[in-house]
């Protein structure tokens, strides 16, 4: 069986934790993370969302036209950066994330 | 252009049960060898059917991880066939324009893993956990969609879903798109990825699945008195087709050509075959004249024979009364499994290559046919593969709705 087929079957069995451990809680009130600790935490998000080396996700780069981010993409983006960060990114305001460097500012001064 | 241009195959991919491309599917196949095994999982346990033929190879290791993760496993191994397929053809170097390459590729459930994970998130975790990627992940037009995508197609990207026989209605659609020169390459092809437990629990309330659970390799018995149903596979086959004229200009391998195709319904019944096969029996017969072949020219039929007690003996009788006692019959979802909406293109990649090869693959647990009059009169092949001088043959596809295509190739 794959991988893909025992997770199917794992989530069909394992019972889901009640909602208030859904959320780790430290979670909640998680500490200030640093420029270079937000830029490599979105570097690591990249990586795995979107294929992208880390190297590659420095503050000038944009999603679109520099490393090939799509809108889809994106979504799950602000998703990981939510879940990393504790930082909700509200649509309104994904739209006006262009940059790393953008998302970086954004993180930095709502968390 | 003209409605009767001579279309060839130029290109054949696959990812099956039996092997990672087409070679090794194709040598397993002449080797005998089973795809099928028992799943071993938790979750089957309280299952009357707990028998699939998984891929031999898993997707993960023939494609790139963050592709691969916008994609559903029946859109991950489309694409796999189909670069493989695209490849071998040579198309992609030979200077088609964009807008005159076409593709055609079906799927009988779609993206079941996808939609049925995403629901288990949205239990689990509400609707802001759902992945963006849930909808162009489980849309029944998404692996055609991923697969023009990898080829870059610009002449038209269909979708046909007909349950099991979506794969052969892609293949028919080619042809047409050929003949009514929409498109210059046409890539067709079918794909499935749904072993799940619903879908097995849902084919299983059928009573449509083997429940020959302690004997895996034996379960898939087509026209054997002991069938007791299907067992689900995953795969997907491909092939490239284009007219014979410009397929010679530009010096491409020609494995054979797709001279006819047949598509009929029954009107008889949503999901059980009329019990003489008198759709099926006239898909063959539009098929044979579209080709302009009469049942003589026939040497071989690469049946739907499912295993199900009921759709085998209703074949037999749709190839006896269509084609006569003389074809060389072969069942091969004995060793595939039932890949459902990839099985008429899988199927079709064997027909091709029994007249390529000149050589009619084994019908595997035919240890005693079923006493219904067809199959008893019909030449089924089993034991060892036969040696045959081919120059026409048929690849029969039956899906739920009663759908059935028939699909005529003879040698390049």
């Amino acid at each position: 069986m794959t991988p893909t087929d025992t997770r199917d079957a794992r989530s069909r069995t394992t019972t889901p934790p009640p909602p208030g451990d859904a959320v780790p809680s430290e979670r909640e009130d998680p500490p200030l993370a640093s420029t270079q600790e937000i830029q490599a935490g979105l570097g690591e998000i990249l990586e795995e969302v979107a294929g992208v080396t880390p190297a590659d996700a420095t503050p000038e780069k944009s999603f679109t036209d520099d490393l090939d981010v799509d809108s889809l993409s994106m979504v799950e983006i602000a998703t990981a950066v939510e879940d990393k960060f504790g930082v909700a990114i509200p649509d309104d305001q994904l739209a006006n994330i262009k940059t790393v460097g953008d998302a970086i500012s954004f993180i930095e001064s709502n968390q | 252009m003209s409605s009767t241009a001579d279309v060839v195959v130029t290109g054949l991919g696959a990812t099956t049960p039996l092997g990672a491309d087409v070679d090794s599917t194709w040598q397993a196949l002449l080797a005998g060898r089973s795809g099928i095994s028992r799943i071993t999982d938790d979750w089957v346990m309280d299952f009357p059917a707990q028998l699939v033929a998984r891929l031999a190879a898993d997707p993960a290791d023939q494609i790139d991880r963050v592709r691969a993760r916008r994609l559903d496993r029946s859109q991950q191994v489309a694409v796999i066939a189909a670069e493989q397929a695209w490849k071998e053809s040579g198309a992609a170097d030979a200077g088609v324009a964009p807008e005159r390459i076409a593709v055609v590729f079906g799927t009988g459930i779609g993206g079941a893993l996808t939609l049925l994970g995403q629901d288990d998130v949205l239990e689990e975790k509400g609707p802001k956990r759902v992945s963006p990627f849930t909808i162009p992940m489980l849309m029944p037009n998404g692996p055609a969609a991923a697969v023009g995508l990898a080829i870059g197609a610009k002449g038209g990207v269909h979708a046909p879903v007909s349950a099991c026989a979506s794969g052969a209605e892609a293949i028919r659609w080619g042809l047409d798109l050929l003949r009514f020169d929409r498109a210059d390459v046409v890539l067709v092809g079918g794909t499935e990825a749904c072993v799940h437990p619903l879908p097995m629990a849902g084919f299983a309330a059928m009573r449509a699945m083997s429940t020959r659970n302690d004997e895996p390799e034996r379960a898939s018995r087509p026209f054997d008195k002991g069938r007791d149903g299907f067992v689900l596979g995953e795969g997907a086959a491909a092939l490239v087709l284009e007219r014979a004229d410009s397929a010679a200009a530009r010096g491409a391998r020609v494995h054979a050509r797709l001279a006819g195709a047949g598509a009929t319904a029954d009107g008889y019944d949503l999901v059980a075959p009329h019990p003489e096969g008198e759709g099926a029996g006239r898909a063959i017969g539009a098929a044979l004249r579209d080709a302009g072949l009469s049942a003589t020219d026939v040497g071989h039929v690469n049946a739907h024979a499912t295993s199900t007690p009921v759709g085998d003996t209703a074949e037999a009788s749709a190839i006896r009364n269509a084609l006569g006692e003389h074809v060389l019959v072969s069942a091969t979802k004995s060793q595939t499994g039932h890949l459902l909406g990839a099985a008429g293109a899988l199927e079709s990649v064997f027909t091709i290559l029994a007249l390529r090869e000149q050589i009619v693959p084994a019908t595997a647990n035919l240890d005693d046919p079923d006493d219904d009059a067809a199959v008893q009169a019909l030449d089924i092949v089993r034991g060892e593969p036969r040696k045959a001088e081919l120059r026409a043959a048929v690849n029969d596809s039956f899906g739920f709705g009663g759908h059935n295509i028939a699909l005529v190739f003879t040698t390049a």
